[in-house]
């Protein structure tokens, strides 16, 4: 990102992302300062396992869902693929080995389906019901 | 900021985290969702990670509902070739689906020959999916003619299709009248098959390998009857007179005995009334054993039935005796009460064995 906005001296502008966000995004950047750099991305591969998030990104993730999501927001306007990946990975892990309506619960959401719709996409993927 | 409102790119971002089930289960939580997402289902399903399972999966339902586009689409991943997956394919999908629509649409849409089609067309033959069985017998790749794994052991085709409770009749005929079974191949197994078309009293069954005629239906095992002693023996009227009137049934002697002297044994009194209406069996025959007459043994079984409808017979001599020089009244007296009462009412009974006096006190003739 700064190398697109070049040589500069004036403070940068970051009107998507709330201090407490800010805050929580630089001691990310902070404790993974020394990390490798990212391999090259086999695409694939790289989403092999939601599970594997490593333990300080677990606690650092343990947030209400507000600043979840808008830490994952943060990262991807910022555009800082691995912390973007530990957001998604843990959004994933919350709905993992959840039925629809437990889904439903956990992030409020109403179920605006008639009957005949929902029995219809049930059928369409029978096949990925069973685990 | 609740859930709903992240922008799509990034809740798409987050379902590539998700395995198949995980996501359907997202798909179905609300329009939006299924707006969304349903098209990366079979995506996700693809990934190298989850294609062994989900892969298949979904591509043996859509092969099932003949939705050529998605296994076609599936099929363009290539991922069936860069996993375990690889040429068994159709084993995979014979096993996921039961479905022989689905082996079609798999074979129509140019999924290649694999090196485990001889198990798939096995499969196939012992779930009695007879328009898969079709199918897979016109490949000219598979070996139609050796043994096939059926649980731990390898039997002939032939065999694993005699297997299916219900439909083992209809598979058998597609498999006899095919022009790639050798018909030598046919005899290797066919004591087997008569036996099991008997043993599991499969009328259908028998009546499709007699009407096919390579079959031996005499051929006896070391240890093992004829097929007419088998039915005969069980009582299974049904198979007895299917094999009656097939012409080159053999009623003589398997093992020392008759079919008459395993049912008199056995008590069967329907399968001894078929026999001698049949007229090839004598009902005074004595067996190569002991020399025991039907009515000898049934009585020494205290078969009361039996005794009953071979007593009915014209003909019969009711004191026969065998080689150790017992009657069949001797042998009723020690433990067939009914059965001695029955002889003793007949005129032509003979009850002089001076020499046996326990015999004669225990039928009453002496005090």
């Amino acid at each position: 990102m700064l190398e697109d906005v070049g040589e500069v001296t004036e403070a940068i502008p970051i009107p998507n992302v709330n201090e407490n966000v800010l805050k929580k995004v630089i001691e990310w950047c902070e404790h993974h300062k020394g990390d490798p750099p990212a391999q090259a991305d086999d695409d694939s591969d790289s989403r092999k396992k939601s599970s594997d998030i490593d333990e300080w990104d677990q606690k650092f993730m343990q947030v209400d869902q507000e600043m979840l999501f808008e830490i994952i927001l943060a990262a991807n306007y910022l555009d800082i693929k691995p912390l973007l990946d530990v957001g998604c990975k843990t959004v994933a892990n919350m709905i993992k080995g959840k039925s629809p309506e437990e889904i439903r619960k956990t992030f409020n959401i109403q179920n605006d389906f008639t009957p005949d719709e929902e029995e219809q996409i049930r059928r369409e993927n029978e096949w990925a019901e069973d685990r | 900021m609740p859930f709903l409102h992240l922008p799509s790119e990034l809740i798409l971002a987050i379902s590539k985290h998700m395995s198949p089930p995980d996501l359907n289960s997202l798909i179905r939580v609300n329009r939006h969702m299924a707006i969304l997402l349903r098209a990366s289902l079979i995506d996700r399903a693809c990934d190298l990670s989850y294609f062994e399972h989900w892969g298949v999966k979904a591509i043996g339902f859509a092969a099932k509902l003949e939705d050529k586009a998605t296994v076609r689409r599936i099929l363009g991943t290539g991922r069936h070739r860069q996993t375990g997956v690889g040429r068994t394919l159709l084993l995979r999908v014979i096993k996921a689906t039961r479905s022989s629509t689905a082996v079609r649409v798999l074979l129509e849409c140019g999924v290649e020959p694999g090196e485990y089609d001889d198990l798939a067309l096995s499969r196939a033959v012992e779930w009695g999916l007879g328009g898969a069985v079709e199918l897979l017998l016109d490949r000219e790749d598979i070996d139609v003619n050796g043994l096939m794994c059926c649980g731990e052991q390898r039997v002939p085709l032939l065999v694993v299709a005699v297997n299916h409770p219900t439909r083992s009749a209809e598979v058998l005929k597609i498999l006899l009248n095919h022009r790639r079974i050798d018909q030598q191949a046919v005899n290797q197994g066919d004591w087997l098959i008569v036996h099991r078309a008997v043993c599991t009293k499969n009328k259908e069954l028998l009546q499709v390998l007699l009407a096919h005629g390579s079959f031996n239906v005499n051929i006896q095992d070391p240890g093992i009857h004829t097929p007419l002693i088998v039915a005969a023996s069980g009582g299974w009227e049904e198979c007895v007179r299917l094999l009656l009137d097939y012409p080159l049934v053999n009623t003589g002697m398997s093992h020392g005995v008759t079919a008459l002297h395993v049912a008199a044994m056995d008590g069967r009194d329907g399968v001894i009334r078929l026999l001698l209406k049949d007229g090839r069996f004598d009902v005074n025959e004595r067996d190569a054993v002991n020399g025991c007459t039907p009515l000898l043994l049934a009585a020494e079984a205290g078969a009361v039935s039996a005794v009953r409808a071979l007593l009915e017979h014209e003909g019969i001599d009711v004191n026969l005796d065998n080689y150790a020089g017992d009657t069949p009244l001797y042998v009723a007296s020690e433990r067939a009460p009914e059965i001695v009462e029955m002889l003793l009412a007949r005129e032509d009974i003979c009850t002089v064995r001076v020499e046996r006096w326990e015999f004669s006190i225990r039928i009453g003739l002496v005090d």
